[in-house]
């Protein structure tokens, strides 16, 4: 049995709005090997966003959670108290959110929302959470840290305000590190320093790591283990290498079509190009009606998710 | 060979209102573009490849320099004679739906540029528009319809049809596929790349998303703060970038497979200057790390390395100043 510090069952969330029950999770199943990084990959729309913050349980109405549990260290996340989670959120499981402009609080200097968030969890003096914030500061590679502890967030740029995320992120050296989408819309270079603190920081420790993209070569180049989601669900789950070599499933072949920007070939999708309707989900595959593998019952009946290898699970009728 | 687009010293800078400062976002640069060819114009965000796109179809007016289109200058003449000129020249944006009018269906977006350049009558517009559309992928039932009915990928679509319409020679491409979800991006990669073998167009593709631009482009240039460092053929930059910035930014590259090992990291310390504040030599001296203490003085021009392979670095003729680039493990 594989030892998993995160585990989410069966997940289902829904979001309820006026035009109606917009199914999101899907009975979402996975497991976060202890001191693995674990690429979650899909395309917008899917889910992932959603999943990242049910595993903190930072799910807010409209969105409900249906069914299922999130385990951490065997233990339910759900039924915790409000405040035991505040405890867990930051200090032993913490999130690193996609757009750090958004994320920072623009009124506050980016040491004060540092410090502020060390003496939530420790009861210091001001003046050592402070010392903490530039500590924490100069550790993601920022220089002249106490000068730039009295910045604003709109004083920083982009790279330097995530890793400011970052900083927060790893204050506490956390057990599990939620990272969702850390480096959409960073440069090159900047996303790739912030991708090789990230590994280098998790490697010092002995932390595990969910790195949530829509980008391939993240996956290829920092995770292990890889799980695709499509709709709602995931419909594979693999090793890395395993994954670039053979993937199983239609779905994460085209994915793996596209980012090779090879679109004319077998793998191409030939009806709608369109994720299915969250309002109105088929019973069956959620990609059944853009696969060109699909078979009567696909779009009726949802596949198990089957084992096809070792660590390697797939939810298809017809894996290729 | 004739030149299709020969961009020669451009320069613009936007004046600050209320100081005599200016923003310094293009400074001397030039390129040329052959028919049927692309290249890929690369950078960081503030480097100044969208002002550059811009300044050639004359969006913005340059400050300095010439931009000659099949040997005829372009940039001084008046907007009227220009605009004849622009049928044959049209550009594609980076967020597809900003682009398009919302109150128009798309068929009537596409007709747009026949009802002003062409002399078709409706019926022979209406022919060229499904012409078009089927050319892009387009089914035509979404003729009818509205922008905001359209995924990303058909409202890009739906841009690039309106730009072949004239059937130009050259397309202007900003960010064609940024603001798109990987399978449409790869599907409108797919399309130029066909559009481009069956209508001989040139491209100036201007991204940064490298390994996109590696994909398409026969030349590349690397624009660092309002100058092109280093230009030259596709796979001579790939293979062996010499300028220091172009390193950094390939070894940052990163590739959907995990076999492929990203080259020893070449890091640059700091954060882009200011564009406002310029220094007097080379704009990657702080944070280059073979700088010279001449370098800080003297800024460099674009030295020919033979093959067309130019770079601007005052370093690079000299044996192993720079050391070699491993590649080894990508090829």
């Amino acid at each position: 049995m594989t030892d998993n510090i995160l585990e989410v069952k069966d997940l289902y969330v829904s979001f309820h709005t006026r035009e109606g029950v917009a199914r999101v999770l899907n009975g979402v199943s996975l497991g976060l090997p202890r001191g693995s990084t674990l690429g979650l990959v899909g395309e917008s729309g899917c889910g992932k966003s959603v999943l990242c913050s049910a595993l903190l349980h930072l799910v807010r109405r409209p969105g409900r959670i249906d069914k299922g549990d999130v385990l951490y260290e065997g233990e339910s996340l759900l039924r915790q108290s409000e405040a035991e989670l505040r405890a867990l959120r930051g200090k032993e499981i913490a999130m690193i959110l996609p757009n750090p402009h958004t994320a920072l609080n623009p009124l506050l200097t980016v040491g004060d929302q540092i410090a502020n968030m060390y003496q939530s969890h420790f009861n210091v003096p001001r003046a050592e959470a402070q010392h903490r914030a530039v500590e924490a500061i100069a550790a993601v590679g920022i220089n002249d840290p106490e000068r730039r502890y009295h910045a604003y967030p709109h004083e920083l740029s982009g790279g330097m305000a995530q890793r400011i995320i970052i900083a927060i992120g790893l204050l506490f050296s956390p057990r599990v590190l939620i990272a969702d989408e850390p480096t959409s819309g960073l440069d090159v270079t900047i996303a790739a320093q912030v991708l090789d603190m990230m590994a280098g920081l998790i490697q010092k420790g002995d932390s595990s790591n969910l790195i949530s993209t829509r980008d391939l070569a993240i996956v290829a180049q920092y995770c292990q283990i890889v799980a695709v989601m499509c709709a709602g669900q995931i419909v594979e789950q693999a090793p890395v290498q395993h994954f670039f070599e053979g993937a199983k499933h239609p779905y994460s072949r085209l994915l793996l079509a596209a980012a090779a920007f090879d679109t004319a070939g077998e793998e191409a999708v030939s009806v709608s190009q369109r994720p299915p309707d969250k309002y109105n989900l088929p019973p069956g595959c959620p990609f059944s009606e853009r696969c060109r593998f699909a078979q009567g019952c696909c779009a009726m009946e949802r596949p198990p998710l089957a084992s096809v290898a070792e660590h390697h699970y797939v939810r298809c009728h017809f894996p290729l | 060979m004739t030149k299709l687009l020969e961009v020669q010293g451009l320069v613009k800078h936007f004046p600050i209102k209320g100081s005599k400062l200016v923003v310094q976002a293009v400074n001397g640069v030039s390129f040329d573009i052959s028919p049927g060819e692309t290249l890929g114009l690369v950078g960081e965000s503030g480097s100044g490849k969208t002002t550059v796109g811009r300044c050639i179809l004359r969006l913005i007016e340059p400050t300095d320099g010439e931009v000659l289109f099949k040997g005829e200058a372009i940039t001084h003449i008046s907007q009227r004679v220009f605009r004849r000129l622009r049928p044959q020249m049209q550009m594609v944006f980076q967020d597809p739906y900003d682009s398009l009018d919302p109150h128009m269906p798309v068929g009537r977006i596409i007709e747009e540029p026949l009802t002003l350049w062409s002399d078709m009558n409706s019926a022979q517009r209406q022919d060229r528009v499904r012409e078009l559309a089927a050319k892009v992928g387009l089914q035509k039932e979404l003729l009818e319809v509205y922008p905001h009915q359209l995924s990303g990928g058909q409202q890009q679509r739906v841009g690039i049809a309106r730009a072949i319409a004239t059937s130009p020679a050259l397309l202007v491409l900003d960010e064609p596929t940024s603001a798109l979800d990987p399978y449409a991006h790869a599907e409108i990669i797919g399309l130029l790349i066909e559009l481009q073998q069956t209508l001989g167009l040139a491209y100036l593709l201007i991204s940064h998303d490298l390994h996109a631009v590696q994909y398409v482009s026969n030349k590349i240039a690397i624009m660092y703060l309002s100058m092109i460092i280093e230009i030259g053929n596709r796979d001579e930059i790939f293979r062996s970038p010499q300028h220091p910035y172009s390193r950094a930014l390939l070894s940052s590259v990163l590739y959907p497979d995990p076999t492929i090992k990203r080259p020893r990291k070449y890091v640059l310390k700091g954060e882009i200057p200011s564009p406002i504040d310029l220094p007097a030599g080379c704009f990657l001296y702080s944070r280059c790390p073979v700088a010279l203490p001449e370098c800080k003085a003297k800024r460099p021009q674009l030295t020919d390395l033979g093959y067309g392979h130019c770079v601007a670095c005052l370093r690079v003729t000299e044996k192993d100043a720079l050391g070699t680039f491993d590649y080894s493990a990508r090829d």
